[in-house]
């Protein structure tokens, strides 16, 4: 695990770590990101999620001073990104979702370039190379040639340049994209460990189930808004259809007779047919009705073999959620001429 | 903190199965490294630049250098073995020397043409950026370690040119002139072909490599003057000829002028490639109006004070390409986002924020900075017309005159709107293709008094001054001064009316805490 170094920056802790405040930014006709507040707490561990094209890289790339504001305010550490942009870089760890390494350079020499450009000198260089390349799992490629390794290798390479300088906030632009399952490990253990360390994170991925594992809460960004910002239980309760249960349930036999069954029966209706039986809705989330419905099946003559609840899952919240806000976009009545003119 | 989660336990059961044999690895690798790899990384000190480090382990790598060194001494060799079969000794000169520059201003220098925008699109430049080197120091890293590749090559020639001597039929003077003047010529077309790299579009890039070739031409060709021809002989002899003074003040001169070139475009290159926040501008104007005005006051010491009044030419000659250079780079320039850019002269009063108006980054103040630049050009002139008794506002003067104020209308015409440096060569280049096609216009229809109507615009006007012949030439000239003037005019207006972009950020720049209240915004 690396060390705290001399070449640590300062790092304002009566602030939050992050503050975002009413930022705006367009490229053309086009709002990338259209007024999105958030704050990060320090040592927190925050997850990003959006669709491709909803702002997550633009958001990230300001706040990395990649980028310049249209409008609004990003504080990092207490410093403005506008005002500031040096003192943030250099309390700032920043993996982009795509980079490119360079030619006829090894793992090694690569750490070595961004060491000496981070301003690292003599013995404390090498000690801080081998204390990232120990702790990113590179040591055994240090000879191999950057740009002939693995996507995981290349993503823990990335993540240990982002290293070197011991930055208290890192921003991962999709570390996990492309990942094996094992290397996706390893990447969890890592960022697991640098969250211990009291590093404040923001991550953003696609896959919200690794998302959900990994941070304390989740932003959910949509057309350059910020739709829910909370953890990962709230956003499931968010938009849980309210009253009403999944429930799986699997019979012995044609499971034609389940069906017919719930025809009859009050609070049930068929959701989906599985080959052993249906996924019903049920009108109650009360874990008595819920009873009382299996207590009724079994009655009735049903040869029940599984009954279960079903989790909801982080993928299907924010579907869920998106298709509200689209719900409620057409809901809107349509401008009146003239009123988007100005 | 983190207790809340629900999924955490599972997911940190799942991760301790790959720790335990994760962390023995590294143990044993990394012990492993300590003792082999790490004093490696000892080859560069510490005083080297990262980025000329980086440059020159990737760079005496690369397949392509390697493949270009070995078939350069491949092919000297073989010339050289046939001069023990009777080759004739001027030819087997001409030749070895064609190779050289070959070599030199073309093979090497080409490693620049993309240099920049790879590390752009590879999206390497963001990182070095985080990383807080300064853009010039990127661009100067990697010019030292492509032109310390060069140099190798050069060196590498002088056993080639001790053999040659004792072949007979070389004289060592010229030799060394020649090698000399390839060397500078290689670290200037590559500086250039670096700055160029910034830009995107290949088609551009390969433009204005094809331009910086046809400068350079003079160069190698100045090169093959002097070891073939007889009069490259005289001109050694006479300059061995000349006081002790002059000979120093001539080579350092010429030296210090290749230097300034090479500056200048690491810096142009810097000032492309730097974060918005970053300021690379008002440090390169003060350096470029410092050396503009030396080499002004020499053309006027020069022009009043010289045996003959044209001897000012020395001076202006080299100006008008350099002050026709820096204009379009200054006029190219973005105009700032951040408070940062502008903070230098910002927080020093009334005095800063006017010469921020000169000195600012970008284009609006780079219109009145590049206004001084063609003045102090145009005055050496002025002063050199006012001396001599040939020299009249005649057609060479007008020609100046237009030359200079034609880096101007770019900045009022839009052909590129993404791009102001494409926009500002895109528009050069499509008044030359206007002019020539009135020209063959009017060549066509008979209609030479039509060609006039090129005076509108200054490159124009000078295809029109030859289009309506000796009679007319003057006149279409005088309008298209005028004209010129008026665009110049315009330039000024839009200038102005972008002023108060400065103002609001020398505000805010001025309202920024000092770093130790830099919680408390």
């Amino acid at each position: 695990m690396p060390s705290p170094s001399s070449h640590a920056p300062e790092i304002d802790r009566s602030q939050p770590a992050v503050v975002v405040e009413d930022l705006h930014r367009s490229f053309g006709a086009l709002k990338a990101v259209d007024g999105v507040s958030f704050t990060i707490d320090h040592g927190r561990v925050v997850g990003f999620v959006g669709a491709n094209g909803a702002g997550k890289t633009t958001t990230m790339r300001i706040m990395a001073t990649l980028d310049s504001p249209g409008a609004g305010r990003v504080c990092m550490g207490g410093h403005n990104v506008v005002h500031h942009p040096a003192k943030v870089r250099r309390l700032l760890g920043w993996m982009p979702d795509a980079f490119g390494t360079y030619e006829h350079m090894s793992v090694l020499e690569y750490m070595d370039f961004y060491a000496r450009a981070l301003g690292f000198k003599g013995d404390e260089r090498l000690r801080r190379i081998q204390e990232v390349m120990d702790f990113t799992d590179l040591t055994p490629l240090a000879d191999r040639m950057s740009n002939k390794m693995s996507k995981g290798q290349t993503q823990r390479l990335c993540l240990g340049r982002a290293l070197l300088h011991d930055p208290q906030i890192l921003i991962l632009d999709e570390p996990a994209a492309g990942l094996d399952p094992k290397a996706r490990v390893e990447l969890k253990n890592l960022i697991r460990i640098l969250a211990q360390e009291g590093k404040t994170i923001l991550i953003s991925s696609h896959i919200l189930s690794e998302l959900g594992e990994m941070c304390d809460s989740l932003l959910f960004i949509d057309n350059g808004r910020i739709v829910h910002h909370g953890d990962a239980q709230s956003m499931l309760r968010g938009t849980e259809t309210a009253g009403e249960t999944l429930v799986n349930v699997q019979i012995a036999g044609n499971p034609a007779k389940l069906l017919e069954w719930a025809l009859t029966a009050p609070l049930v209706k068929v959701e989906d047919e599985t080959k052993r039986g249906a996924r019903l809705r049920i009108q109650a989330a009360d874990d008595d009705t819920l009873a009382g419905v299996l207590r009724r099946m079994i009655q009735d003559g049903l040869p029940v073999l599984d009954f279960h609840r079903e989790e909801r899952r982080l993928e299907d919240a924010f579907i869920d959620m998106l298709g509200q806000i689209d719900r409620g976009r057409r809901s809107e009545p349509p401008p009146l001429p003239g009123q988007n003119d100005e | 903190m983190r207790s809340d989660f629900e999924l955490r336990p599972s997911f940190v059961i799942q991760i301790s199965s790959f720790d335990i044999p994760l962390f023995i690895r590294r143990k044993e690798a990394s012990t492993a490294m300590t003792t082999t790899a790490l004093p490696l990384l000892r080859d560069f000190g510490d005083r080297f630049s990262p980025i000329v480090v980086k440059e020159l382990r990737q760079g005496l790598r690369t397949r392509f250098f390697t493949a270009a060194l070995l078939l350069f001494h491949a092919l000297i060799i073989l010339l050289l073995a046939s001069v023990l079969l009777d080759a004739p000794v001027q030819t087997v000169n001409g030749i070895f020397w064609g190779i050289a520059g070959l070599m030199l201003l073309v093979v090497l220098p080409l490693r620049a043409f993309n240099e920049l925008n790879a590390e752009s699109s590879d999206g390497t430049l963001d990182m070095l950026t985080l990383t807080s080197i300064p853009s010039f120091r990127i661009l100067s890293g990697k010019w030292v370690a492509l032109f310390s590749q060069s140099l190798l090559v050069a060196g590498s020639l002088l056993p080639y040119m001790v053999a040659r001597y004792f072949f007979g039929g070389v004289e060592i003077l010229r030799e060394v002139a020649a090698l000399i003047v390839l060397v500078l010529a290689s670290g200037i077309i590559t500086a250039a072909l670096l700055a160029f790299s910034s830009q995107k579009s290949v088609l551009l890039r390969i433009a204005l490599a094809v331009g910086v070739g046809f400068a350079a031409t003079p160069l190698g060709l100045f090169t093959a003057f002097l070891v073939v021809s007889n009069e490259g002989d005289s001109l050694i002899r006479e300059f061995l000829t000349l006081a002790a003074w002059e000979k120093w003040s001539l080579c350092g001169g010429i030296v210090a002028l290749a230097c300034y070139i090479i500056w200048f475009f690491l810096a142009l290159g810097a000032s492309r490639i730097a974060p918005p926040s970053e300021n690379q501008s008002t440090r390169k104007r003060m350096i470029v109006l410092a050396a503009h005005a030396t080499l002004t006051l020499i053309g006027w010491l020069l022009g009043w004070f010289g045996n003959e009044a044209e001897y000012a030419m020395w001076a202006f000659i080299p100006l008008v390409p350099l002050t026709m250079l820096a204009a379009m780079d200054v006029l190219t320039e973005d105009p700032p986002l951040y408070p940062t850019a502008v903070a230098v002269l910002a927080g020093k009063g009334r005095a800063g924020s006017l010469l921020g108006r000169i000195l600012h980054p970008g284009w609006p103040s780079g219109v009145p900075y590049s206004a001084i630049l063609v003045v102090m050009t145009l005055s050496i002139l002025v002063g050199v017309i006012m001396r001599s008794s040939f020299s009249r506002w005649d057609d060479f003067t007008l020609f100046m005159l237009l030359l200079q104020l034609a880096v101007f209308p770019p900045v009022l015409i839009s052909l590129n709107r993404s791009n102001r440096f494409a926009n500002w060569w895109v528009v050069q280049v499509s008044m030359i293709a206007a002019g020539m096609l009135l020209a063959v216009f009017c060549e066509g229809m008979g209609a030479r008094d039509l060609g006039g109507v090129g005076a509108l615009a200054p490159v124009t006007t000078l295809f029109a001054a030859e289009i309506v012949g000796y009679s007319s030439r003057d006149g279409v000239l005088q309008i298209g001064c005028v004209c010129a003037l008026l665009w110049t005019l315009a330039a000024f207006v839009r200038a102005f009316l972008n002023f108060p972009t400065y103002t609001a950020l020398e505000n805010e720049a001025r309202q920024l805490n000092p770093p130790r209240h830099d919680a408390a915004e």
